[in-house]
């Protein structure tokens, strides 16, 4: 039995649907492609080799040589990666206080004053210097006797002896977060500036006529309305300093400080891997590191959702 | 167009005989010698300079320099023409590295498989490749085949870094460490005499105490680069004491055996607690070192002469006032060879003999003559002292250094202690320990009995 002619035709009109859709995918594959390639040759491709490389020893100068999960078993036994660990976890001290820094900067210059453009230019400055300058700056400001602060702190007869901020252990650490905070605040100033400048103004209006003063404005109106903000700069912010290392190596001349005072976990896989040259036993750590990190986020991430939620 | 063209090929051929012109009339090289026969070579010279034999005909060697370019590239573009001209056939490619990233530069092209085919290398890199077996051995390639142009080398800088007894580069130039700079501007601000300097590290730390006192804590009499890793400096003290590092076949350290060493490490952290040095010398290294010193704030300065420029560069007041005495030396006056700059040579190198020949030139007492002529280091060619220029003074600061070089490296050793495996692992643990010490974590000999004890948990586990 012949088939009705608005069968076929209907059929044809099915092809090239299909043939249309098929050629949108190509196409879209296409455009994809070149960002693609950027990505397998330069994330994919040196992720699994670094999953590969950490069940080896390899030393870069020879061939790698298979040795099982033995880098992993020596990763629990090393007392520096745990300490690398600790500062690294340590180092997230930095999070919350450049978030309370930065949201109250950014609400100083959220308010119409003169100048204020020139401010917000100032305080984002650091966050465009090179960290060599950085390094430079610091190495002046932390210098003992006569740098910024024990020169002034001892000229001021506040102090007896100079302060060791990059010369003892307990220190160190410290010091180096501070430069971290120093470097951060303007950068994420812009980005709460962004989030309060979609606050209406109404919801102030709103507030003060029910008696909030400044400070309950802000808790109660600001701190909700730049929520996301928070979360995002909570979740950028903490990983930046899980991953910490320019700071590390300017600031301590590329050692970790004093008895490994400052090592943190970034550091201790760039010792591994570029000083001992222990590239397989580095890229065990970089799998750890990088498995605790994404655990983290989600948490965090988790963590700050649930809290909007309730809110 | 064409006259264009013609114009812009004029220009470009006057730039580069104004360069070549430059090259041999530079102001910064008062000690250059355009007629001798380095820069101005006849045949016979050539033939003099042929030592190696079965070089490859139709070689290209890729050499790589470090830190060197574009500052010596007329003295390095010298080399080649010369080498090209005594090996016909012989091309050589010129590939300076700048300082920054040598040293992954170098590792990165190992692990690339593309080394060049002669590499310069600081002394405290070399461990790790002669570990990695991807150097020539040279105690074969020239102590074996051609004794008698080992024989030219400094002993010391020869042997200064062996794997296993082995040595796997040809010493080029070398820093001598028996000169110390004097701030003359505090010296004389302190009324001090040369009488008052001190020989000895044990005169010195009292003499430390001795600067802080009389200058009310303005000036301290020196600093340490205790923050750098590499070198093993701490070892190299105790060494200059008289300490024996290792055992008599060289399977353990035991240096923590000596009370010299544990003295050592008292007198360094009774001198930090008391800031008879200053505290930054914990995390200095030799750059911040030569920094502190420009800064008008120290004394004594121990570095290589070839250093001295920076101090030029960052306070030229201080540069003036400077004069070079005596360096301090440990109980036992052991002349320990300074910094070895070294020529390695890749095992897997397609040409071998035209790489040893080249390594060779380089080193060969003429061109090291011109390059120390360039700049004040010094030849790792015992024959190179034989030069007048060697012999006489001049009107640089470290001229006067030249008439006692040959004597000190004649006799200078070996303190023969880059010998480990897994050097950076050793080079933390020394650091690390030290530092334990110094900042009261530790005794001195705790400090010294667990650093010995992790070393030789390395020479057991790696040898």
């Amino acid at each position: 039995m012949a088939m009705p002619a608005y069968v076929s035709n209907q059929e044809t009109l099915a092809e090239g649907a299909q043939r249309r859709k098929r050629r949108r995918l190509v196409t879209a594959y296409l455009f994809t492609l070149p960002a693609m390639s950027f990505l397998i040759v330069f994330l994919f491709i040196p992720l699994f080799a670094a999953v590969y490389l950490s069940f080896t020893n390899y030393n870069l100068l020879t061939a790698p040589e298979w040795v099982g999960t033995h880098n992993y078993s020596r990763l629990f036994d090393d007392p520096l990666f745990w300490r690398g660990l600790r500062n690294s976890f340590i180092y997230l001290i930095c999070t919350p206080i450049l978030i309370v820094l930065s949201i109250a900067l950014a609400i100083v210059v959220n308010r119409p004053l003169r100048g204020v453009s020139a401010f917000r230019a100032l305080y984002y400055i650091p966050a465009v210097t090179s960290i060599v300058a950085i390094g430079m700056i610091f190495e002046f400001v932390f210098a003992e006797p006569a740098g910024l602060i024990n020169g002034a702190l001892l000229s001021l007869g506040w102090i007896e002896r100079p302060i060791n901020f990059l010369t003892h252990p307990d220190s160190t650490l410290i010091s180096i977060m501070f430069v971290t905070v120093w470097r951060g605040i303007g950068f994420y100033m812009i980005i709460f500036l962004a989030a309060l400048q979609s606050v209406p103004d109404e919801l102030y209006e709103a507030a003060a006529i029910d008696g909030a003063n400044k400070l309950k404005q802000h808790w109660y109106v600001t701190i909700p309305g730049i929520r996301a903000s928070i979360i995002f700069v909570a979740i950028i912010s903490s990983i930046s300093a899980l991953k910490v290392f320019e700071e590390i190596w300017i600031m301590t001349n590329a050692t970790g400080g004093l008895l490994d005072s400052a090592l943190t976990l970034m550091f201790y896989l760039y010792r591994q891997g570029f000083i001992n040259l222990e590239l397989g036993y580095a890229s065990a750590i970089a799998v750890v590191f990088t498995i605790i990190t994404l655990i983290f986020s989600i948490a965090n991430l988790r963590f700050l959702e649930r809290n909007t939620d309730a809110s | 167009m064409k006259r264009l063209l013609n114009v812009f090929l004029i220009f470009v051929l006057a730039l580069t005989a104004a360069s070549i012109v430059s090259a041999e009339e530079r102001e910064d090289r008062p000690n250059r010698d355009p007629d001798g026969v380095f820069w101005n070579p006849g045949e016979e010279q050539f033939e003099a300079w042929r030592v190696i034999d079965n070089v490859e005909e139709g070689a290209v060697l890729r050499f790589w320099p470090w830190a060197l370019t574009p500052d010596f590239e007329d003295y390095l573009n010298q080399i080649i023409a010369n080498f090209e001209a005594t090996y016909p056939g012989v091309t050589v490619l010129l590939e300076g590295q700048p300082a920054a990233g040598a040293r992954d530069n170098i590792r990165n092209s190992f692990g690339a498989g593309n080394p060049a085919d002669i590499i310069n290398m600081s002394d405290g890199w070399v461990a790790e490749f002669a570990e990695a077996g991807v150097l020539l051995n040279m105690d074969e390639a020239i102590g074996e085949a051609y004794p008698e142009i080992r024989e030219q080398y400094v002993d010391g800088a020869w042997q200064k870094v062996t794997f296993e007894g082995t040595t796997y580069y040809v010493p080029w130039y070398l820093s001598l460490s028996n000169a110390m700079a004097v701030n003359g501007l505090i010296f004389d601000e302190l009324g001090l005499t040369e009488d008052d300097l001190p020989a000895t590290w044990n005169e010195a730390y009292a003499f430390a105490e001795r600067i802080r006192e009389e200058s009310d804590g303005r000036y301290h009499a020196f600093s340490f680069p205790w923050g750098e890793l590499a070198g093993l400096g701490v070892l190299n003290a105790f060494v200059g004491e008289g300490v024996p590092i290792f055992n008599e076949d060289r399977t353990e350290v035991i240096f923590n055996q000596s009370p010299e060493a544990v003295a050592v490490m008292d007198a360094y952290k009774t001198m930090l607690d008391n800031d008879h040095i200053p505290r930054g010398s914990l995390r200095d290294d030799v750059r911040r070192m030569i920094d502190r010193f420009s800064e008008g704030e120290i004394l004594l300065l121990m570095t290589g002469p070839q250093l001295f420029r920076l101090i030029e560069e960052n306070n030229p007041e201080v540069y003036d006032s400077l004069f070079l005495v005596n360096s301090i030396v440990g109980e036992a006056n052991i002349r320990i060879i300074g910094g070895v700059q070294t020529l390695a040579i890749p095992a897997s190198t397609e040409f071998p003999n035209a790489a040893v020949a080249f390594a060779t030139f380089v080193t060969n007492p003429d061109v090291q003559t011109a390059f120390s002529r360039e700049v004040p280091i010094f030849s790792s060619n015992l024959v190179s002292y034989e030069d007048p220029f060697f012999q006489t003074d001049g009107e640089q600061l470290t001229d006067s250094l030249r008439p006692l070089a040959g004597e000190y490296f004649s006799t200078a050793t070996d303190a023969g202690i880059l010998d480990f495996p897994s050097l950076s692992e050793v080079e933390q643990i020394v650091v690390g320990e030290f530092q334990a010490a110094l900042l009261g974590v530790k005794s001195s000999q705790e400090a010294l009995d667990d650093m010995a004890s992790r070393i030789n948990d390395i020479l057991a586990r790696d040898r």
